[in-house]
């Protein structure tokens, strides 16, 4: 069956050639090639006046390389020789006086396909839902099909750069500018191609023309400020692989800065954190949504829910509800908070119309499926609830009474980040309805959730929340009961271990350049600021009381006390990207015993207290298993996917130098914390020092 | 023992997966392969001196002709002294090594090939009563090695899972250990530390004869996220195929001498044979039985836990070096993860496979080796057999010039 079907209206004179791939989306794999390159020569000894190509497939047009068959092959070679195949047919696409036009007709064009599009078009026709990107950094690779050199002839360097370097995906409507694609309905959208052909039948490709980037200089100086913002780990080369490829085909020919492109992105094909950041992918996307079993049969139908709290989270918990097409009822104490709230939904969704990410109906339709109240009897015959009220188990015993008297039987799912099911259920006569769904903000981009299965928590909740997750979108892990569980408890670890690397008498700035350095999003001091300060000290003191283990740093305290909270209060940075660093916080930083770590120490210690951390939460049955492990860390407290996760980083470092390192750690500051858990002498016992996932 | 026996040579095929390489090979023809390389192992034929023949065997069925299996081999070797056939399910091949010992112990037997050899890929499907006539309806085909039951009686793996939990041993525990026994035996193949046991055996192909030289069973690149994964099968919660081995082929053959036969005929033994013991309880022991039958073999010998340089458990599931090893070391933690680091060094069944008659002799080999090459000293093997019976073999072993 070949991957692409040829067929000719011989009236017209033009070719259609359909791209059909085996599996569920098209990718790019030696077969898709060959079959290309046959359909082309076809065309060509037709005397084809126009080609159009399309998807056999309804929501893929096509999805970049085959990663799967790729890593099978295991061969570099391999891998050289079908890009080089790939730049072939583009090349030969484009130099031909034949014109190409594109049909994506609702699909996505991801990667190589987007670069097909770039490179290979003359014209793209598209119909709404279809979208288009090069979201190759997200899986530890860059654009090699001539991405970096063809997007930016089409939306000017700056915009290219931002897309490449962030990995987004456009809805194509953004591209229509450029006037490489044009809109049209689903019905029109193979007349408007051939209309497109009629009229342009001498159509010269854009990307064999001069290069329109003329001043190199400025051109150089726009990617050294990409290359400030994020080349920033050594532990995520593909960044620099991005730039590098698009500086070097500056002012040249596309054709021959794709074929340098090969040699860089075998290199990053072999090296561990690509494959790291590779592997993740698959692990989110394969297992990810199957991870956590529950019998379908045993969880409730949730056709709507409610949400007592209509703060932060309760609104963002309600957004993403509604626009999954569940009916929310949103509780909050009065009308006041009510109308806050109401007011605060919209101007988010409006401000995401009026930026053309939304259509009007889709906010209407959502804010359409959200009714707000002050009235609990509302709540009788809801299934589940939410409850995303302050983090105060007082106040949640509180709200879960008050529930429960109108509706002993509701699923009562709570949304807190640290106080275990046992408390919170602790005075309930039907604890078992009690259980843990732990959103991440913000809820709309987060796509974690951690479900938390209480001593007493049913299997019907357990079944209901997992499911009501899936059905938001989210991929859920399942842990056990604990002072914050395991994503806070981590979490909260790196934000300390930042401020005591400040108390020994490191620079902040120092520590949140070394926690980038070393992979993670944001360093724990401006992380500090980005969650709240408030949040992270009744957090810390939270865990600090149930486990005593985890003490807290003086300057904590001293932030707190000082107002030194973020969130429009003074704190770290005054920006929310922390470049505009505030000397004034250092006047609130204890000093603590001990020596001045350097730079390996930092990185040190904020990567193994988490890792550390990670496998004490195995050992005490809060993780059920390595998957989840890296899944929560990864997609809930940005640990660096460039080392996939706690378990890969520890296999790949090696469980018996982490062990160790983590004495010595441990031995120098004295941070409790760091004393190596017992797991780890546990897996070094079974002669595992590494492979664990 | 009055005069002191000692382990000669020592050889194993590697061991192949279900329906794997070693499947078309006669079970008599990979035993005769295999017993041969222990017979000329050394610059010499040890054929003549074998006085009797001792072969453990599960599963006769498996066999072309399913009776006498070691006298088969024994004739096909051109040895005529008498050859006993033993069934103890996983013990066979040490029972047949013990009796060995007690012959010799007596001063009846000098030199003896013993031999452990299964073939579960070859074993048959069985139809019962077609004797009498099948008057009507469809006849029943049995698979003789499946389920691994015993009527009456649970399933092996439940009661394993059952020892687990009795001594707190967890699913996470057996699925670290399994990911460990794949990962120790890669590192041991790595570093050749497996070559003095592993004969390569001439197997039948299409292409003709090809040589199969490695355990193909292993997964090198096996990850505890995977394995964790794993359902659990066979009635219980916690044994899954990820921490249990499979249904295997192979052969493993040694040559028994008394120490004075050896001296005549001017041959280095590998090691020493210190003491064999057995042990049985009731079935649901099978996990812990192993540390039963090495607590019985290390008073025969009047020495202590920490006399033992190297322990081999057979790991009939990863349950049983962890269960049994727990048992010896009583409620001191630390002793129990020493114990474990010095156990199944070079990997266990999970990771090279378990055919049940070959196994028990497996262990006892990989330990001499291992002991040898560390420069010597004093190791257990011990293995379970169905039903809770139990063998131990100490042996000790000075440093060699393969060291």
């Amino acid at each position: 069956m070949p991957e692409v079907r040829y067929a000719l209206d011989r009236s017209r004179r033009v070719a259609t050639l359909t791209l059909d791939t085996a599996g569920p989306i098209n990718t790019i794999g030696s077969a898709l090639l060959a079959d290309f390159e046959a359909a082309w020569t076809r065309a060509e000894d037709d005397g084809a006046s126009g080609v159009l190509l399309r998807s056999g497939k309804r929501r893929s047009f096509l999805d970049g390389a085959n990663l799967r068959e790729l890593l099978k092959e295991g061969s570099t070679w391999t891998l050289a020789s079908l890009l080089h195949r790939f730049h072939a047919i583009l090349r030969r696409m484009a130099t031909s006086p034949i014109p190409v036009v594109v049909v994506v007709e609702g699909a996505t064009a991801l990667g190589g396909g987007c670069e097909l599009l770039l490179w290979a078009a003359d014209h793209v026709v598209a119909t709404p839902g279809s979208r288009i990107g090069l979201p190759e950094v997200n899986v530890g690779l860059f654009p090699a099909g001539g991405g970096t050199h063809t997007l930016r002839r089409l939306v000017g360097l700056d915009t290219a750069l931002d897309i490449m370097a962030r990995g987004r995906v456009l809805p194509a409507e953004e591209l229509v500018p450029s006037g490489l694609i044009t809109m049209t309905t689903r019905d029109d959208a193979v007349a408007a191609a051939l209309r497109w052909v009629q009229g342009h039948p001498a159509s010269s490709n854009r990307t064999l023309g001069a290069d329109p980037c003329r001043d190199l200089d400025a051109a150089r100086e726009t990617v050294a400020g990409f290359r400030r913002r994020f080349q920033v780990s050594p532990y995520k080369p593909w960044f620099q692989a991005l730039f590098d490829s698009v500086e070097q085909g500056l002012g040249g020919d596309v054709a021959e800065a794709a074929a340098r492109d090969v040699d860089p992105f075998v290199a990053l094909w072999d090296h561990s954190n690509a494959r790291n950041a590779m592997d993740f992918f698959f692990l989110s996307q394969s297992l990810g949504p199957r991870l956590v079993q529950v019998r379908e049969e045993a969880a409730r139908p949730v056709p709507a829910l409610a949400i007592v709290g209509a703060g932060l989270m309760g609104r963002g918990i309600a957004q993403v509800a509604a626009d999954t097409g569940l009916e929310v009822l949103l509780v909050d104490l009065g009308q006041e908070q009510l109308e806050t709230a109401a007011a605060d939904l919209r101007s988010t969704l409006d401000g995401l119309v009026a930026r053309g990410r939304w259509s009007a109906e889709r906010r209407d339709a959502l804010l359409a499926r959200i009714q707000m109240t002050a009235d609990y009897d509302r709540l009788r015959d809801v299934p589940l609830v939410i409850e995303a009220v302050f983090e105060d188990p007082d106040l949640k015993r509180r709200v879960l009474a008050a529930v429960q008297e109108v509706e002993p039987g509701i699923v009562f799912a709570s949304n807190t980040s640290t106080i275990p099911m046992a408390q919170i259920a602790a005075r309930s006569p039907r604890p078992e309805q009690v259980v843990g769904m732990h959103f991440f903000s913000p809820v709309p981009l987060m796509s974690l959730l951690e479900v938390i299965e209480g001593p007493t928590s049913s299997e019907e909740a357990v079944a209901t929340a997992v499911t009501l997750g899936r059905r938001m979108g989210k991929t859920c892990i399942l842990v056990g009961d604990g002072p914050g569980f395991y994503t806070s408890r981590c979490f909260g670890l790196y934000v300390l271990t930042g401020l005591i690397a400040a108390e020994l008498g490191v620079h902040p700035q120092e520590v949140d350049r070394i926690g980038v350095a070393a992979g993670f999003p944001q360093g724990p001091l401006h992380v500090y600021g980005s969650v709240g300060g408030a949040v992270v000290y009744h957090a810390g003191h939270f865990m600090a009381e149930q486990m005593p283990f985890h003490k807290v740093p003086p300057s904590l305290d001293n932030l707190f006390r000082a107002g030194y909270t973020g969130a429009g209060k003074p704190c770290f940075y005054r920006d929310s990207k922390g470049l505009d660093f505030d000397p004034s916080v250092l006047a609130h930083i204890a000093r603590r015993d001990g020596p001045t770590p350097g730079e390996d120490d930092v990185r040190d210690l904020l990567l193994l207290a988490m890792v550390n951390e990670a496998f004490r939460c195995l050992e005490e049955g809060v993780l059920r298993d390595l998957a989840s492990m890296d899944l929560g860390a990864v997609l809930g407290i940005g640990f660096p996917h460039c080392w996939h996760g706690p378990a890969r980083y520890a296999s790949q470092r090696g469980i018996r130098e982490c062990r160790d390192r983590l004495a010595e750690l441990h031995a120098t500051y004295g941070i409790t914390q760091l004393e190596p858990c017992r797991e780890l002498d546990r897996l070094l016992a079974c002669g595992v020092d590494g492979g664990l996932i | 023992m009055s005069d002191s026996l000692v382990l000669v040579s020592a050889k194993r095929s590697p061991f192949g997966r279900y329906l794997g390489s070693l499947a078309d090979l006669e079970a008599v023809d990979l035993a005769v392969q295999v017993a041969r390389a222990a017979l000329h192992a050394g610059d010499r034929d040890l054929t003549p001196h074998v006085e009797q023949v001792f072969v453990g065997n599960c599963i006769q069925a498996s066999f072309e002709t399913g009776s006498v299996n070691g006298r088969q081999i024994g004739l096909k070797l051109g040895i005529g002294g008498f050859a006993t056939t033993f069934d103890t399910a996983c013990c066979s091949p040490l029972t047949a090594l013990r009796t060995a010992t007690m012959a010799m112990c007596l001063g009846e037997l000098h030199c003896a090939l013993v031999l452990g050899v299964e073939s579960m890929s070859r074993t048959p499907h069985v139809a019962r009563g077609l004797r009498s006539g099948v008057r009507i309806g469809p006849v029943e085909l049995t698979d003789f090695i499946y389920p691994i039951e015993y009527r009456g009686y649970n399933p092996v793996a439940v009661d394993a899972a059952t020892g687990a939990e009795r001594h707190g041993v967890s699913k996470r525990l057996m699925d670290a250990w399994a990911l460990g026994s794949h990962r120790k035996w890669a590192a041991a193949r790595a570093a050749g530390r497996l070559d003095d046991e592993i004969v390569p055996i001439r197997v039948p192909t299409r292409f003709g004869e090809q040589l199969f030289d490695f355990d193909e069973f292993a997964r090198p690149t096996a990850t505890l996220a995977k394995i964790e994964q794993l359902p659990a099968v066979f009635g219980s919660d916690t044994v899954t195929p990820g921490n249990a081995p499979g249904l295997n082929d192979g052969c493993a053959a040694v040559v028994v001498m008394t120490a004075a036969r050896a001296a005549e005929l001017g041959i280095d033994p590998i090691a020493e044979i210190v003491a064999t013991a057995w042990a049985t309880d009731e079935p649901i022991g099978i996990a812990w039985i192993p540390a039963a039958a090495i607590r019985a073999a290390l008073e025969r010998a009047g020495l202590g836990l920490d006399d033992l340089d190297l322990i081999e458990i057979n790991e009939a599931f990863a349950a049983m070096p962890l269960v049994s090893t727990r048992i010896l070391a009583g409620a001191d933690e630390e002793r129990w993860f020493a114990l474990l680091a010095r156990t199944n060094v070079n990997g266990g069944a999970v990771a090279i496979g378990h055919p049940v008659g070959a196994s028990g002799l497996r262990i006892v080999m990989t330990l001499a080796y291992e002991l040898r090459r560390r420069g010597g000293g004093t190791g257990v093997a011990a293995i379970c057999g169905g039903l809770s019976q139990g063998e131990a073999v100490i042996v000790r072993a000075r440093g060699g010039r393969h060291a």
